[in-house]
């Protein structure tokens, strides 16, 4: 481990687990992130269009000929066109991030939430244990997320929920992969073996000391997972195994802008563009975030 | 002396801690014999890879994987057998009956939580006791540590302290529960001089207002010299000899203990009356220690009964060595320059 850094005011700090505050302090923290300023603007702009979509949207997203069909961009009354069945595009944009993005951030937390427990575990525990659970995730990860989702589907039935679910179960190992990274380096320090020699349990431990100390971690990769899983729900709903016509979600909006591309490039454009500006956003927030919380790893 | 004489806190017979790794075994501990009286201090020297941590460790029975204390240890705490608890009924020990004190207070502090939630967990561990009283008793054990303003100090990340004072918040962690055993390892070997001095005192006087028993590790044999009422050299994984401070300071008896001592420079010490000795070779390690006398190899004295390991012979008045040179008795030796130290 690095020697203990000293700041201008000559404070020292702790170098452990990744916490150290030196750097973010010394440099980063005295100009504004640029990361973590646009991803965080685009998410928040994104977020509160979905939130407040109800009192934006200017008319039903899924009222039929509320327009002519397939008005282009910046038309009268529709500002962004509509769809093939005269749908105002501009409502169903709004109305579509609301499943899009709640699909993809339920699906980060779902599989962070699995992935966590399993990586903190295993490289907690070691041995056996940490064999049987990586071997599993291995078997999980050779599988094509997308293949899962059909296998899914398939059983259950084609909708949001189900294509969520394949997802976040597809990228469980990824994040337990990290995690169990990160716990088997928070492990060694000594404030782990000081705790047991204290009288706390295993258990106490994972969750007093080992979990607060890989949370920047997971935090950071949680936010990057989200632009991933918003790109993985949209290519499910793109394929018909997410949302169901007529609900709309950005997926679904493009597949079947499909066969109008030529006559209007403005209704497959918009949904594209939303997802690419939501994963964009996601990803530049999760990276702001990592170089804030975990400076050391910051230039990876 | 048996495991029921009540003066006797804790009793190490014949510990063995081997570690396995690909291609051998490390015997890091290997037979060592120790035991520790009620409210005393003993410390337990020697250098680098002699076996002290790892005895430390295994007192506490914190020994992971590939370690393993091996078959035929015994620990015994109060009458106890350590080595037969369950992982829970030794949980209920650690911390409360044995506290341990590491060499590093910059990692043995966690640094996502403040000073006062830590210690406040070290009561709460063992005590059944609202978060308001472990509160109290977590301030009050931060006063005792010589903590200027505990109570403000509570509310302090760890990397808002200097070494010294983690060093004693670490130690504030460790008697909140009043343990019986205090194990030191190395507490002094990562701060200045000054403050070396300053925990050294810190831990006899806690050790005086308690009565607890210290067993302080270390390599330092100045601070040894100053603390000990015993003191325990090891070599190669066992006690090669044991007597008092005054004892092993003024008389040592085994040629490693003589050759420890010969290599400290003292103040005032002239190249033409002492010259500075250096033991030769180095401490072959825990995978290959020789058939006999460990420590045979890098001793001028060694002679041929050296092939077989020599027993402990008990000399004058508590003092013990394992060397055939004193198998008849106390061997006499030109006084050494660091035989004043233990009287200051």
């Amino acid at each position: 481990m690095a020697d203990p850094v000293v700041v201008s005011g000559g404070v020292p700090l702790g170098t452990a687990a990744g916490i150290d505050a030196s750097t973010a302090r010394g440099k980063r923290g005295r100009r504004p992130n640029n990361y973590l300023l646009v991803g965080g603007t685009l998410v928040v702009v994104l977020a509160l269009l979905s939130v407040l979509a109800p009192l934006l949207a200017p008319a039903d997203p899924n009222a039929l000929g509320s327009g002519s069909p397939l008005l282009p961009l910046g038309a009268p009354d529709h500002l962004l066109g509509t769809d093939m069945l005269g749908r105002d595009q501009l409502s169903r944009l709004l109305y579509g991030g609301r499943i899009t993005l709640l699909a993809g951030f339920s699906a980060a937390i779902l599989s962070a939430v699995f992935g966590v427990l399993l990586g903190m575990v295993a490289g907690f525990l070691r041995g056996p244990v940490d064999s049987v659970i990586m071997r599993v995730l291995d078997v999980l990860m050779s599988f094509p997320f997308i293949l899962l989702a059909i296998l899914i589907v398939a059983f259950a039935g084609p909708s949001v929920f189900h294509a969520l679910l394949a997802i976040a179960i597809a990228n469980v190992p990824f994040l337990a992969r990290v995690i169990r990274g990160e716990t088997l380096r928070v492990r060694e320090y000594e404030f782990v073996v000081a705790a047991t020699a204290l009288g706390a349990s295993r258990t106490w431990i994972l969750l007093r000391h080992v979990l607060p100390n890989v949370l920047p971690l997971v935090l950071s990769v949680l936010f990057v997972n989200v632009g991933w899983m918003i790109s993985q729900t949209s290519a499910l709903s793109f394929l018909g195994l997410g949302a169901q016509p007529p609900t709309a979600d950005w997926g679904t909006m493009l597949a079947e802008a499909q066969s109008y591309m030529a006559l209007n490039g403005g209704v497959a454009m918009m949904p594209g563009l939303m997802i690419l500006l939501a994963v964009v956003g996601f990803n530049l927030f999760g990276l702001g975030l990592k170089q804030i919380l975990l400076p050391e790893d910051g230039a990876r | 002396m048996t495991a029921s004489d009540p003066s006797v806190l804790l009793q190490v017979e014949d510990l063995r801690v081997w570690f396995d790794t690909p291609t051998e075994v490390v015997r890091a501990v290997d037979g060592m014999n120790l035991t520790i009286r009620r409210g005393e201090t003993v410390c337990l020297v020697g250098e680098s890879g002699c076996g002290k941590s790892v005895t430390g460790l295994a007192l506490m029975r914190l020994i992971d994987p590939p370690g393993r204390i091996q078959e035929g240890s015994r620990i015994t705490f109060e009458g106890n057998d350590l080595l037969g608890l369950s992982e829970k009924q030794m949980e209920r020990i650690r911390g409360n009956d044995i506290a341990m004190v590491f060499q590093e207070p910059m990692s043995s502090l966690n640094p996502v939580q403040t000073v006062g939630a830590q210690i406040v967990e070290a009561v709460r561990l063992h005590q059944d006791v609202s978060r308001k009283a472990a509160r109290a008793q977590a301030e009050e054990a931060l006063a005792l540590v010589g903590m200027p303003s505990p109570k403000e100090r509570m509310g302090n990340y760890p990397h808002e302290m200097s070494g010294g004072m983690r060093q004693r918040v670490v130690i504030a962690m460790a008697i909140v529960c009043r343990p019986k055993l205090l194990i030191a390892d190395e507490p002094t070997t990562a701060l200045d001089v000054t403050v070396q001095a300053q925990i050294m005192e810190l831990l006899e006087r806690l050790q005086d207002e308690f009565g607890m028993s210290l067993l302080h590790i270390t390599h330092d044999l100045g601070v040894v010299a100053e603390t000990a009422d015993r003191v325990a050299v090891a070599y190669g994984g066992r006690v090669v000899e044991e007597g008092s401070a005054a004892e092993i300071y003024g008389h040592p008896q085994h040629p490693y203990t003589e050759a420890l001592l010969r290599s400290i420079p003292v103040l005032g010490m002239t190249h033409t009356q002492h010259p500075l000795s250096v033991i030769r070779g180095m401490v072959p390690g825990g995978a290959h220690w020789p058939s006999g006398c460990r420590f045979a190899p890098r001793c001028d004295y060694s002679f041929d009964l050296c092939a077989e390991y020599p027993p402990m012979v008990d000399l004058s008045s508590g003092q013990s060595a394992a060397c055939w040179l004193c198998e008849s008795g106390p061997r006499s030796l030109t006084t050494l320059p660091t035989a004043g130290l233990a009287d200051v």
